[in-house]
């Protein structure tokens, strides 16, 4: 029986020392390995070689700079020893200096299959991965992308041009996204070329239309004003720690632009720069009946009502006091997604893609419409769904966005059991929506 | 033929619901689609969860008659199965008639 070493191959990147932790494996001995397919990851650190020293390419994500290991070739695999330390020795991201000649394991065939004649089908094909901590204070190298991030992302690292996708996701994106390992696996998996998608997470603020719009044209004198009116009212009177936590992961999300970012990718080649995003997947789920609009400043929040009422009483007082509640049409919400893609197509070309709702009522018994107040749309949950539904149905014949058919999935596969809240999905729901982004993004010729 | 209303179970997770209006008072006549309660449900009453689904109910009267009793006030969390008032309807031969729907969500703040 033949036996492929499996090696981790080169990275350059000139005026850096690259470092890694102890290899870490995602799974067991004599597992049957598939082309593509992450089995074992590291940490790794990108330090300057000479002074200065502080000019690090990761400012935020430099704790949390990962890569994960996919073989070129299926085989059994066999691991190597002394690759894996265990402990804490598996979570520092320069506790050893990386070696192209590395050999993390083998692969073994099977009769009758040959091991490929060419070197480098033996080099691991490098998945990055990269999180940005919403605070220092969140540390978790425990696992792939582990760790309380605002951000996420991942990367193959070959080849020289790829596109950026941006999730700004609800749970919903989570499990389409993420996937059950948390860490892009499944997208990268049925993605052979180069590509790198990013997460961003509904933790503070819930990512409507209107909010994204506003982050997208927020200028620093506007931030500053928020920022000044955030700090004097959390820093007054006694405050409970959550809140003040609160306070800050409010400000880091009102500071940040998703549609803005650009990002520094390491490559087998080098460090290289992507983004902004050329495409964007949003979710109508985000698109609350109301949003809060500060009365002094005019800006919007929309927040999700448990994380107010998880973080401390002085956070619902001071929205109490300076917030006012502002219904939101479907008109509106039609509005606001016009808006936005008009806005950010008017600086570059730009794919939108919205997951419509599950429009399905399973709990509701109506009989007749009659017995409720009008517009229906105004109080009817389901009523309300469908209209959003069918209002980007328009939006998309007028070109603006691409519907991921996430209601049709759901009729599909059963409302109750695989979307039981509506938001939270089962993995096989999970599994077909993003083989539904990926069909599309292709289909727009963004992959 | 009276009818006593109690909490459906309207999802497989759900343990509770917290009365959020009532729009009824005993011995008060109601028309088809008179409004009776409204309710919500938080999954992670039954479960904990990072991310609460919430729902927000409405229960309608779809027949003519009278209420009887009310059994509930804004703010009480009940039981599924729990009384939640009682209706009297105006036919002799079938009970009061109710229907429930999901309206939209309705935090209240701020």
């Amino acid at each position: 029986m033949t036996a492929f070493p499996l090696r981790v191959g080169p990275l350059h990147a000139p005026g850096y020392t690259i470092g890694r932790s102890g290899v870490r494996w995602l799974v067991d001995d004599g597992h049957r390995c598939k082309p593509g397919e992450p089995i074992a990851y590291c940490n790794i650190g990108v330090r300057p070689s000479s002074p200065p020293y502080d000019r690090v390419p990761f400012p935020d994500e430099s704790h949390d700079l990962q890569i994960a290991f996919a073989p070129r070739v299926s085989g059994t695999l066999r691991k190597a020893d002394l690759v894996s330390y265990g402990g804490f020795l598996d979570q520092l991201t320069s506790h050893q200096t990386w070696l192209p000649e590395l050999t993390i394991g083998h692969l073994e065939f099977a009769p009758g299959e040959r091991p490929p004649p060419s070197r480098t089908a033996s080099e691991l094909r490098p998945l990055f991965l990269a999180g940005r901590r919403t605070t220092n204070l969140a540390e978790g190298q425990i696992g792939l992308l582990a760790g309380w991030f605002d951000r996420s992302r991942a990367w193959w690292g070959e080849g020289d041009r790829f596109r950026t996708i941006l999730s700004v996701g609800l749970c919903e994106q989570l499990g389409i996204f993420r996937g059950e390992r948390n860490a892009f696996l499944e997208l990268f998996a049925a993605l052979p070329g180069p590509i790198h998608f990013v997460f961003v997470p509904d933790d503070v603020i819930v990512p409507c239309a209107r909010t994204l719009l506003e982050q997208f044209r927020r200028t620093p004198a506007e931030l500053a004003a928020i920022a000044d009116d955030l700090v004097r009212t959390f820093s007054a009177g006694s405050r409970d720690g959550r809140e003040l936590l609160f306070a800050g992961a409010l400000l880091a999300a009102l500071s940040q632009s998703p549609l803005r970012d650009r990002y520094n990718v390491l490559m087998r080649a080098g460090l290289r720069t992507a983004g902004p995003a050329d495409a964007v997947v949003l979710s109508l789920t985000a698109e609350g009946a109301d949003v809060l609009r500060h009365r002094r400043l005019g800006y919007t929040l929309n927040l999700w009502e448990f994380r107010v009422a998880e973080n401390g009483p002085g956070v619902r007082t001071w929205l109490d006091e300076n917030f006012e509640k502002v219904p939101v049409s479907c008109d509106d919400v039609r509005r606001d997604y016009a808006a936005l893609v008009d806005a950010v197509r008017a600086e570059r070309e730009v794919e939108f893609f919205v997951l419509n709702r599950m429009s399905s009522a399973i709990e509701d018994d109506v009989h007749g419409y009659a017995l409720f107040e009008r517009p229906l749309g105004d109080l009817l949950a389901s009523v309300r769904k469908k209209e959003l539904n069918l209002m980007v149905h328009d939006l998309a014949r007028e070109g603006k966005l691409t519907i991921v058919d996430l209601d049709r999935a759901a009729a599909k596969f059963g409302g109750a059991a695989h979307l039981p809240d509506g938001i939270h999905q089962t993995r096989a729901l999970a599994d077909e929506l993003r083989g539904e982004v990926l069909r599309l993004l292709r289909k727009r010729q963004v992959i | 033929m009276p009818l006593s209303l109690t909490l459906p179970r309207l999802n497989a997770y759900m343990t509770t619901a917290v009365i959020r209006a009532v729009y009824v008072r005993e011995g008060e006549r109601v028309t088809p689609g008179a409004k009776l309660l409204d309710l919500s449900v938080d999954l992670s009453a039954s479960a904990p969860h990072d991310c609460p689904a919430i729902s927000y109910y409405r229960i309608a009267s779809r027949d003519r008659g009278w209420v009887r009793s009310v059994a509930v006030a804004p703010g009480d969390e009940r039981a599924v199965g729990d009384e939640l008032l009682a209706l009297a309807g105006d036919s002799s031969e079938r009970p009061a008639r109710t229907t429930i729907a999901g309206i939209l969500y309705q935090p209240d703040w701020p």
